[in-house]
């Protein structure tokens, strides 16, 4: 049933990414139960559970109404400017989230603590939610809607029993994104002063390296990952929500927004304004009149340099481990296919610091020959980011059904030559998107490669963090900029693949 | 595709190019520091030091007590050759876990006593006093404490900041175990959880106070002159207030290096820590506007900054402050 | 001479048994059509003979050449036939020409020109030959799938299921264009469908498989005028069963006595009647006494009976009647221009010769 190598490639992927779990439970089990009950039963780790979930719950439910309603105006009213609307609404991914608390803490401090902090991850990770309801919305068949509304439904109810429904695996599956993002997000938090999990693992790094302590606080992030993880999974529940029965379906007549598009629009400009103005126009404010700014331009290109190389080999190292898992899941369903695409999912609860850490340890006592060199950085990434791979590439071998392979050996070409004209060419957007999306998250990665990368090596980001740490804004502001435009061509290729859907 | 394509060879070009033009031009060793020390500073030393000497040396930036539990964990695999921190107990844990290769004796000479462990395993090589900074609108200077001690107590009760997660503010609770014992630093620490705004770092701090966001913090003396000497933008309403008389919030902490046991470049490593130490490094040290105290006693401080005499630190034998202790005690008292 | 030998063939799937000893061949230039009802394992056949799987046990010969057998198993590129999923598969990458030329050399690729003869076999238009798939509609996509298996002449295509995803009036057309293609191209096709109708009105061979065996290949008009068994009769069209007792060539039944068909059955026996060999004659209207002495009467007039219902189809219509003698109630096909009225008295007779089972 399942071919040999595939199998053992998967099993191999699916150890690596477990990594640095086995690591934190092993940790944790060395520790002891005194120990370990000492140092996770105290005010301190309470604190941090409150503020973590705070921010999360919170971070969570205002991306879904947000990126839904923004999705709902863009895809389904007659708002004017949709497209260009669409366009600046997924514009902030291009944009990380510690960008965009550089935005607001320089120039006021009052965005620090709870309610800035809520501000600000939304309109980071708001898109996270946009883009998936957004492309659902898309292929919702209209005929539901009038079905509804033919037996009496109002437009808002029509909406709440009939749209949301429908909506339902894309919203949680936005939200539990954006709560994973929440759990491991570090640099926006550290400049908010909102300080959770993450950041605490930080604080215990900085002062101890790599303690019981910081290994405890990971094994409770562990924990409330997986709580996420399962909670989304049982409020998807078991429907199906695929459109039934046979013909395409048509286009949706747009709804009539009327004298309501003037809130819209100021609502949406709003958040535009918030989410990309208020950043962008903050690193052009410090570009010009921060009184530090030098224009290092050779360190400014060897940093973007180093980046987008480093962006590069990890997102093509990443896609390639993350396909025969995504193949194995797609054209070999079952349960071993499920569990081992399911246990690369498990570095995702785990935020960088807690990743380098492991692989410091592991790499020193198995393997030195390979700690701070390069390619252990890939390795890293390659496991923290292999979700965003596997889910990409998911959808692209689904695009590839096998009777494809079965027509073009039946005309003749080998299987190497199936994979060359048939599997590549129809995978290949999606493994586009993947490699994207890892890419985009390398390139604005901070802790894992301050820790890891051969010494010596100056990253984009990095540097931004140092400079802003020294509260350089001045100096910090180009390396946002680029970070900004190193991002944007690749975002925009991301929003442009998923407007056309599959 | 194609244009996405088209995009990726182009990046993957830079990054061939790049990479291999970091590798070429290889002679001679390249030292590795790991440096918890402020990068800039350390850049203008270690100019001068290649300068100087022809050698090469890559940095590695982190905080003190990180990049010193980095080191121990590394053991013999540390790709470092010298370890720099801003303040000693850093040193002093890497030194108990046998870290270090004892330095050249001309080396130790160059440094008066007081800065140096007398296991002679490190040197420091440059001096930061504690200080206590207000807002003048928001402190008269009758409410100015006597002690550091005297921050517990309930009348700073969110009044006072402090970069509890950074390694300099440790160094400082080290002072006090040093000075007032374990029982009163933990009833202290204690008072400080109930009073203080956490800041990430010294630098926010002083900009805090600046704002009026907390009306005083703690932290070492240079932060505030190198503002004053550039433009006053973060410090323009901070006065300063240094406690003397041989208070633990005197305390004046020494920021050490020293030669890694692992390293495999031992000669060149030990140069870089003489000349760090001799008068032509601690002279770029005064002229590097970093504004620390130089240990050396040929090199006279910034004249700006209020002679080391005036400032009557406490007489702590800096090989005994605790790191690891100061860190668990800040644990217990949910500081960290 | 036979394109395609196919001989106790087995295969399963864990516990479950696909096939269970297949034996089928199919005669050069014909298309030969496999019919039976889904999970008989009719695709599982069509899948072993173009070598996208082993069977357990058996032999698959083309023509003269041994394709599967002990010990030998040839890959499914090198067996060169034509293959016709459903819904087509078109490589949605590749447009019309590009998805028809795809089996070909690189340089007949270039040319294009085999392309444009195909377009034009399969009844297509030019102006399609750069759209593609997903701006084709269902019945365009299958013509343009079958052209594209044919491109590479291969000496066999096999098509699984080709029509079903299509709507009833191109279901029609398309399969009459894909077939004419392959009468034009003489070339061998086998055509697996679960559609009777398809079958019979597409192939030159019909074979009725059931649980894994085929029960019955022949001629589309012996299969539905003499099936094997009553199960083959109802599968390939409607069917009226009715018991009777058979002395020699003639039944004796509810319906009168009827020809039967040569045939080893004597004594009791299950008779099949077609619909359309039902013939109702309006001329019992009246219900008189002379109506009456009619259908008492029986021979070559049929039978009394009573009209229970009528279902219009245009072209034609069914009847129910429900027979005055037993109280049976049988169908009847009659032409839709001649209709009775529910209700009305009618006589009932039966055209040509039955099938006889026997009694089970």
């Amino acid at each position: 049933m399942y071919p040999r190598p595939l199998l053992l490639a998967c099993v191999l992927v699916a150890l690596l990414a477990a990594v640095p779990l086995f690591f934190v439970v092993g940790y944790t089990i060395s520790v002891g139960w005194s120990e370990a009950w000492r140092l996770l039963v105290r005010p301190r780790v309470g604190e941090l559970l409150v503020n973590t979930t705070e921010l999360v719950a919170g971070g969570m439910a205002s991306s879904a109404v947000l990126g839904t309603a923004a999705a709902w105006l863009v895809e389904r009213t007659d708002l004017p400017g949709r497209r260009v609307w669409h366009v600046l609404l997924a514009a902030p991914l291009a944009v990380p989230a510690f960008v965009v608390s550089f935005g607001w803490v320089s120039l006021t401090s009052a965005a620090q603590g709870y309610p800035g902090a809520l501000l600000i991850v939304t309109l980071a990770y708001y898109p996270l939610v946009y883009l998936p309801v957004g492309a659902a919305l898309r292929g919702l068949d209209p005929a539901l809607e009038e079905s509804a509304r033919s037996l009496g439904l109002g437009p808002w109810r029509t909406f709440a029993r009939v749209v949301l429904p429908q909506l339902r695996p894309a919203l949680l599956g936005g939200a539990l994104l954006v709560g994973l993002h929440l759990l491991a997000e570090f640099g926006a938090l550290q400049m908010l002063r909102f300080p959770t999990f993450t950041t605490a693992i930080y604080d215990q790094y900085r002062s101890s390296f790599n303690s019981a302590a910081a290994n405890m606080l990971a094994g409770v992030l562990v924990l409330y990952c997986g709580v996420l993880v399962v909670a989304e999974l049982g409020l998807r529940g078991r429907h199906r929500y695929a459109r039934l029965g046979p013909g395409s379906s048509r286009p949706a007549v747009p709804a009539r927004l009327g004298w309501f598009a003037v809130p819209a629009l100021a609502g949406l400009g709003a958040v535009v304004l918030l989410a990309l103005g208020i950043p962008l126009a903050s690193i052009v404010r410090w570009l010009v009149v921060g009184t530090s700014t030098a224009f290092p331009a050779a360190d400014l290109a060897t940093a973007t340099v180093t980046a987008a190389g480093l962006g590069l080999a990890g997102a093509l190292t990443t896609v390639v481990l993350a396909l025969p898992v995504a193949w194995l899941a797609v054209r070999h369903p079952g349960r071993i296919g499920t569990l081992l695409e399911r246990s690369t999912y498990t570095a995702n609860a785990l935020p960088g610091i807690v990743v380098a850490l492991a692989l410091v340890t592991v790499s020193l006592r198995v393997l030195p020959a390979v700690y701070q060199t390069t390619a252990l950085l890939i390795a890293a990434y390659s496991i923290m980011f292999l979700p965003r791979a596997t889910v990409a590439l998911r959808a692209a071998v689904a695009q590839a059904p096998p009777v494809l392979d079965d027509v073009a050996r039946a005309l003749g070409l080998r299987p190497a030559r199936v994979w060359w004209r048939v599997t590549l060419p129809l995978i290949a957007p999606g493994v586009g998107a993947g490699a994207i999306l890892v890419f985009l998250a390398v390139v604005t990665e901070l802790t894992a490669t301050l820790l890891l990368s051969p010494t010596g090596t100056r990253t984009l980001a990095t540097e931004f963090w140092s400079n802003t740490n020294d509260i350089d804004y001045g100096a910090a502001a180009p390396y946002a900029g680029l970070m900004v435009l190193l991002s944007a061509p690749a975002t925009f290729l991301l929003t442009r693949s998923a407007r056309r859907g599959p | 595709m194609g244009r996405v394509g088209r995009a990726l060879a182009v990046l993957v070009t830079a990054g061939l190019v790049g990479g291999l033009s970091a590798c070429g031009g290889d002679d001679g060793p390249t030292l590795t520091l790991y440096n918890a020390q402020h990068r800039d500073l350390m850049e203008v030393l270690l100019d001068a030091f290649t300068e100087e000497t022809g050698i090469k040396v890559e940095m590695r930036s982190g905080g003190d007590a990180e990049l010193a539990n980095q080191l121990v964990q590394e053991g013999d695999s540390s790709p470092a050759d010298v370890f720099a921190t801003e303040n000693s107990p850093a040193m002093t844990l890497v030194e108990r876990a046998g870290g270090f290769s004892p330095l050249d004796r001309a080396t130790l000479d160059q440094v008066p006593d007081q800065y140096v462990p007398s296991s002679g395993a490190w040197t420091g090589f440059a001096a930061r006093s504690t200080v206590f900074i207000y807002n003048r609108e928001q402190v008269t200077e009758d409410e100015l404490p006597a002690s550091i001690t005297d921050l517990s107590g309930p009348q700073w009760q969110g009044r006072v900041g402090v970069a509890a997660g950074g390694a300099d503010f440790q160094a400082i609770v080290s002072a006090v175990l040093a000075v007032e014992g374990e029982d009163a630093t933990a009833d202290w620490l204690a008072g400080l959880k109930r009073n203080a705004k956490i800041y990430d770092n010294n630098i926010a701090a002083l900009r805090a106070v600046n704002a009026g966001e907390v009306p005083a913090a703690v932290i070492y003396h240079y932060y505030w002159y190198q503002d004053q000497a550039e433009s006053g933008e973060i410090s323009r309403n901070v006065d300063l207030h240094y406690f003397k008389n041989q208070d633990a919030g005197a305390f004046l902490s020494v920021s050490g290096v020293g030669v890694v046991a692992a390293s495999d470049h031992q000669p060149e490593a030990q140069r870089l820590v003489s000349f760090l130490t001799s008068e032509a490094g601690q002279r770029a040290l005064v002229d590097s506007g970093a504004l620390e105290y130089p240990v050396s006693g040929q090199v006279t401080a910034n004249p700006a900054l209020p002679p080391l005499a005036d400032l009557d630190a406490p007489d702590i034998d800096i090989s005994t402050l605790n790191g690891p202790r100061v860190i668990e005690l800040m644990r217990q008292a949910d500081l960290l | 001479m036979t394109a395609l030998t196919v001989s106790q063939v087995t295969k399963s799937f864990g516990a479950t048994t696909a096939l269970a000893g297949v034996d089928l061949q199919v005669p050069d230039g014909t298309v030969t059509a496999v019919l039976g009802p889904s999970g008989c394992g009719k695709t599982t056949l069509l899948r072993l003979v173009a070598g996208f799987g082993d069977p357990d046990g058996g032999t698959i010969d083309f023509g003269g050449e041994r394709v599967f057998g002990p010990g030998r198993s040839l890959p499914a590129q090198r067996r060169r036939v034509g293959y016709v999923p459903q819904e087509g598969a078109l490589f949605p990458h590749a447009d019309v020409t590009a998805n028809i030329g795809f089996g070909l050399p690189r340089a007949d690729r270039r040319a294009g020109r085999r392309a444009a003869e195909l377009l034009d076999l399969v009844g297509l238009d030019a102006s399609l030959a750069h759209r593609f798939p997903h701006q084709l509609s269902g019945g365009q996509q299958q013509r343009v799938a079958l052209a594209r298996a044919l491109a590479p002449r291969p000496s066999l295509v096999l098509l699984d299921e080709p029509f079903s995803s299509l709507d009833a009036a191109l279901r029609l057309s398309t399969a009459r264009a894909v077939v004419e293609a392959l009468r034009i191209n003489r070339t061998t096709a086998l055509l697996v469908t679960h559609d009777q109708n398809e079958a019979l009105s597409l192939a030159d061979q019909a074979a009725v498989m059931s649980a894994g065996r085929i029960v019955q290949a022949g001629p589309p008009q012996e299969i539905y005028r003499a099936p094997a068994s009553p199960v083959v009769a109802a599968f390939v069209g409607a069917a009226v069963f009715v018991p009777a007792v058979v002395t020699g060539r003639t039944a004796s039944c509810d319906l009168g006595e009827l020809a039967v068909r040569t045939g080893s059955v004597e004594g009791a026996a299950r008779l099949l009647v077609r619909p359309e060999q039902i013939r109702v004659d309006g001329a019992a209207d009246g219900g008189g006494a002379a109506a009456e002495e009619d259908a008492r009467d029986g021979g070559q007039a049929g039978v009394a009976a009573l009209v229970t219902a009528v279902s219009y189809f245009g072209h034609d219509a069914t009847v129910q009647l429900r027979l005055d003698g037993s109280g049976r109630t049988v169908t009847a096909r009659v032409p839709g221009n001649r209709l009775p009225e529910p209700g009305a008295r009618v006589r009932v007779a039966v055209d040509g010769p039955v099938t006889a089972f026997t009694a089970a």
